[in-house]
C-alpha cells in the first residue's frame, strides 16, 4: 500500500513492513485497496519493476494509461476466444497423458515440473503467437528453459530491491548471455522468432 | 604513484559530513515525519529496505512469515 492515504485506515491489524509499505491483515480492506468501478488505483513502482519491463502493459503505473493499454488485450480474454482455445488444450493434454502412459512399467522417472511447464508453454505460445515450439515433442521437454525461467523468478525479489538489476542484465549482449546459460540461449532463439 | 591527502584538502571531510547528515535526515524522516510513522512495526524495517531484502532474497522469500509474526507482535486490536 502506498503511503498516500494512511489517514483513512482505522487502527487495527496494520503493521509497517518497510519504509514505504503497510501490511493489512484484514480481508475487509480488499474492497478499499483493489477498488473496482470508478475508483482509480495507480500501480506501485516498487512492485512492478520486478518484471524488468517498465514499458509493458503489466508494468504501466498510471491508472488511465494502463486501462487504455490493457483494453487492447481484452479480446484475448473474451469467452468466445477462450472457448476456441479448448481444442488446443485438449490436444496437448492428450500428449501429456500419452507421454505418461508410454513410461508405464518402464521404471523410468519423469519430472512433472518439466512436463507441465512444457504443456503450459505450448498452449500459451500457440494462443499468443499463433504457433508453438512444441516443447512436448522434445526428448528433454526443453528443461533448460524451465530452469532459466525459474532463476528469473527467483531474481524477482532482488530486482524489487535494486531497480538497476534488470536494466543491467538486459543490456548484456545476446552472444554473451547465450554462452553463459543454455536456457537463455533457447529463450533468445524464441525471442528472435517472435520478432520476425 | 603516491596518494596525497593534502591535495584533496577538506573535501573528504565534507563528503563524510554530507553522507552522515543525509543518512540522519533519511532515517529521521522515515521514523518521525513519514505518514507511515505512526503505524507499529519493527523500527529497523521502517528505516531500511535491507530488512525485507534479508528475508526475501537471502532467506529465499520468507518475509511473508516474518510479516505474520509482526502481526502477532504489533498488530492486535
Amino acid at each position: 500500500m502506498r503511503d498516500n492515504c494512511p489517514d483513512r485506515f482505522p487502527p487495527g491489524p496494520i503493521v509497517r513492513i518497510n519504509p514505504y509499505e503497510l501490511h493489512i491483515n484484514d480481508p475487509d480492506y480488499y474492497d478499499e485497496i483493489y477498488a473496482g468501478g470508478g475508483k482509480k488505483r495507480n500501480k506501485y513502482d516498487l512492485f512492478v519493476r520486478l518484471f524488468g519491463m517498465d514499458d509493458g502493459t503489466l508494468s504501466t503505473l498510471d491508472h488511465d494509461l494502463h486501462r487504455v493499454r490493457r483494453s487492447a488485450l481484452n479480446p484475448f480474454f473474451s469467452k468466445v476466444n477462450v472457448r476456441k482455445l479448448e481444442p488446443i488444450i485438449q490436444r496437448r493434454a492428450q500428449k501429456v497423458l500419452s507421454l505418461m502412459e508410454n513410461l508405464e512399467n518402464t521404471g523410468k522417472p519423469l519430472n512433472i515440473f518439466y512436463l507441465f511447464s512444457a504443456f503450459t508453454s505450448d498452449v500459451i505460445m500457440e494462443y499468443a503467437f499463433g504457433q508453438s515450439h512444441n516443447y512436448l515433442e522434445r526428448e528433454d521437454l526443453n528443461e533448460d528453459i524451465y530452469h532459466m525461467m525459474n532463476s528469473v523468478h527467483h531474481l524477482g525479489a532482488a530486482a524489487r530491491q535494486f531497480g538497476w538489476l534488470f536494466p543491467i542484465l538486459l543490456s548484456i549482449p545476446e552472444w554473451i548471455i547465450t554462452r553463459v546459460d543454455k536456457g537463455m540461449a533457447t529463450f533468445a532463439a524464441m525471442q528472435n522468432v517472435s520478432f520476425k | 604513484m603516491t596518494y596525497d591527502h593534502q591535495s584533496l584538502g577538506s573535501w573528504p571531510l565534507l563528503a563524510g559530513i554530507l553522507t552522515v547528515v543525509s543518512l540522519a535526515y533519511g532515517i529521521t524522516w522515515r521514523l518521525v515525519f513519514s505518514p507511515l510513522a505512526k503505524f507499529p512495526g519493527p523500527k529497523l524495517a521502517a528505516v531500511t529496505l535491507w530488512y525485507e531484502f534479508y528475508y526475501d532474497v537471502i532467506k529465499n522469500g520468507r518475509y511473508m512469515w516474518e510479516i505474520e509474526k509482526m502481526h502477532e507482535r504489533y498488530g492486535s486490536f
